[in-house]
């Protein structure tokens, strides 16, 4: 019996408190809350924030939203979108242009977006559902919707063609820097609010994954004709699943199209943006709730710090994502949440060949 | 049908009824008039060579498609064309001639995706779906995942899945396949008690020793035609029968 068992043991037995989730939420959002300032601290004469700025930690978390939001239907219904763009660049541009002709609050204009790009959700699901696309052909129809879209926008003079928008300051809609605004003067509120986006869609994420919806969805990714034969309607909770996601999804748009100053088709419809918005999801493990965060902690930063470091290098943040991407599916599919799990099967493995071998001996 | 009119003195209530149900796949008849009744807390058992059709007929009941011509009725409502789903709802369930569990859930969840049919709590699915698992003897694995149990707890499982729907009848395919014979004697004993609470099943099995010992009542399709029904006991001594099994080059049961 060692010390390592006997954390295990109790960390097991808080596991089983109902609380247990709560505390640990707790403690994931704090951590996240804290970064900045931790970021900020002076290790002998270095500090984290050197190579990993506030700009990135936003980009990070924006990422761990997209992907969480993914990972709703993704991850838990099986449905594998390469085409997550579409909701993304729907949601950065509903609330422009909603914006810029009505001065609609862009609050208000995101939930517009939200609804708009669940509508082009139920549109892509009905249509592949309906025809029982499944994995990669399911894949490429979503990329093609996806596709079809930019193309769309960039020939559109009524949505500013491939020039996209510029965000306009808050009092050309009658509104002062702040959170109403949904734009402020620095970066840290802009974290904040981003967070608080991450929050909501893991809290959502949760109550999914603790409901029946949440079983339906697992039963539907398992096998779902299996599930069909005891009752579980999937084409209706494969539409509820592609409709959350790409409700969220478009809110991540939106907060990309208020934190950046431009907008363009090929930023936010851009062919690679499907990649960014599902690699943080498959990278920490779909269909776990922590995946896409932890996921998004190791892939963004890296390929970031990467692609501004090595500015002569083009597109290396590219080619990370690529190798992490190929790494994970052959490795490790199930992402590396599941590491510490298949650590300690490897260990108890050591563990028992050696106590047979002392058997033996 | 003469050959069901002949048993038309079979006490209880209807619970499914297939009437001349046909089933097309381009070119190939698979299913050609057939016509059979389970009542209330019968077992039945389905034979006949391979290719026969018999798994073709349960998907055509349970909806995984739908027949090409003829009706299904459960409990005197037509069920024939409805998807899957929806037939499990009204209480009708099968397990698959390949084990399907869903490998990634544990077992008691596995359990629960069928026990939700009833509720929306969780809570009482899984209270639902422990007696289930306690029925087939599965309860002390219940945190396990599914994909890692043995193909004779996989099977326990899939009929412990089938049966937290309650359903009102049960159509099980080849669910003792693979079993070992100490498994199989284990799941015999489970249908009796499930016939007890009154439960009809509707059985395909290989294993003729078993389905003569368990069934109250077998049917013979051979050919996607129905052949011969009647008490175990009528069908070994039916020509009809013996010459399909016999006559034909396919022995396998």
């Amino acid at each position: 019996m060692s010390t390592i068992e006997s954390v295990r043991e109790s960390y097991r037995d808080f596991d089983d408190q109902t609380y247990a989730p709560f505390v640990k939420g707790v403690a994931l959002f704090g951590f996240l809350a804290a970064l900045p300032y931790i970021i900020e601290i002076d290790v002998a004469g270095m500090e984290l924030a050197a190579t990993l700025s506030l700009k990135v930690l936003i980009l990070t978390v924006i990422y761990a939203y997209t992907a969480q939001a993914w990972n709703i239907m993704s991850g838990y219904t099986g449905q594998f979108s390469f085409g997550h763009a579409a909701f993304f660049g729907i949601g950065a541009y509903a609330t422009q242009k909603l914006l810029a002709d009505l001065a609609l609050n862009p609050w208000v204009g995101m939930l517009v977006a939200g609804v708009i790009a669940a509508g082009y959700g139920l549109i892509i699901g009905f249509l592949t559902f309906r025809f029982k696309l499944k994995g990669h052909y399911f894949a490429l129809a979503t990329l093609a919707f996806a596709e079809l879209l930019r193309f769309v926008v960039v020939n559109m003079s009524e949505l500013q063609g491939a020039n996209g928008y510029f965000k306009p300051f808050p009092r050309d809609y009658g509104a002062e820097y702040g959170l109403l605004a949904f734009q402020f003067q620095s970066d840290l509120p802009y974290y904040y609010l981003i967070l608080g986006f991450l929050l909501v869609v893991t809290l959502i994420s949760w109550l999914i994954k603790n409901s029946w919806i949440g079983l339906y969805f697992f039963a539907i990714r398992e096998d779902e004709s299996a599930a069909a034969s005891v009752g579980v309607p999937a084409f209706r909770y494969k539409m509820l699943g592609v409709a959350v996601s790409a409700f969220f999804t478009a809110l991540g748009g939106a907060y990309w199209s208020m934190y950046f100053n431009t907008i363009r088709p090929d930023t936010v419809f851009a062919l690679f943006k499907n990649v960014e918005l599902l690699l943080p999801a498959v990278v920490g493990g779909p269909g776990t709730l922590i995946g896409p965060i932890v996921g998004s902690f190791i892939v963004t930063p890296v390929s970031e710090v990467a692609r501004t470091t090595f500015t002569n290098i083009n597109g290396l943040d590219r080619i990370i994502y690529g190798a992490f991407l190929v790494a994970i599916v052959i490795y490790s599919p199930r992402g590396v949440v599941s590491w510490p799990s298949r650590a300690r099967a490897l260990w108890n493995r050591v563990r028992s060949t050696d106590s047979n071998e002392e058997v033996n001996n | 049908m003469s050959e069901t009119n002949q048993h038309a003195d079979r006490e209880g209530e209807t619970i499914l009824s297939v009437r001349d149900v046909g089933k097309r796949f381009s070119g190939l008849q698979a299913l050609d008039g057939v016509d059979m009744d389970v009542k209330r807390g019968e077992i039945i058992g389905l034979i006949g060579p391979n290719g026969a059709g018999k798994t073709t007929l349960f998907n055509c009941i349970s909806g995984t498609f739908p027949p090409t011509s003829g009706t299904v009725t459960l409990e005197g409502e037509e069920i024939s064309g409805l998807p899957s789903h929806k037939i499990a709802r009204r209480g009708l369930a099968r397990t698959f001639q390949i084990t399907r569990p869903l490998e990634e859930l544990t077992v008691v969840e596995n359990a629960m995706v069928g026990a939700h049919i009833h509720t929306r709590r969780r809570s009482e699915a899984e209270k639902i779906a422990m007696e289930q698992l306690e029925f087939v003897g599965l309860a002390d694995r219940a945190t396990e995942e599914a994909g890692e149990l043995t193909i004779g707890a996989q099977k326990r499982l899939e009929l412990a899945r089938s049966i937290a729907t309650k359903p009102k009848i049960l159509l099980l395919d080849e669910i003792m396949a693979g079993l070992t014979p100490s498994e199989s004697k284990q799941m015999l004993d489970l249908f009796r008690q499930l016939r007890e609470r009154g439960t009809s099943l509707l059985i395909i099995e290989h294993d003729m020793k078993a389905i003569m010992n368990i069934s109250d009542y077998v049917k013979v399709l051979n050919q996607g035609k129905g052949i011969g029904f009647g008490r175990p006991q009528e069908i070994v001594s039916n020509e009809r029968v013996i010459e399909a099994y016999i006559g034909g080059s396919d022995v396998d049961a």
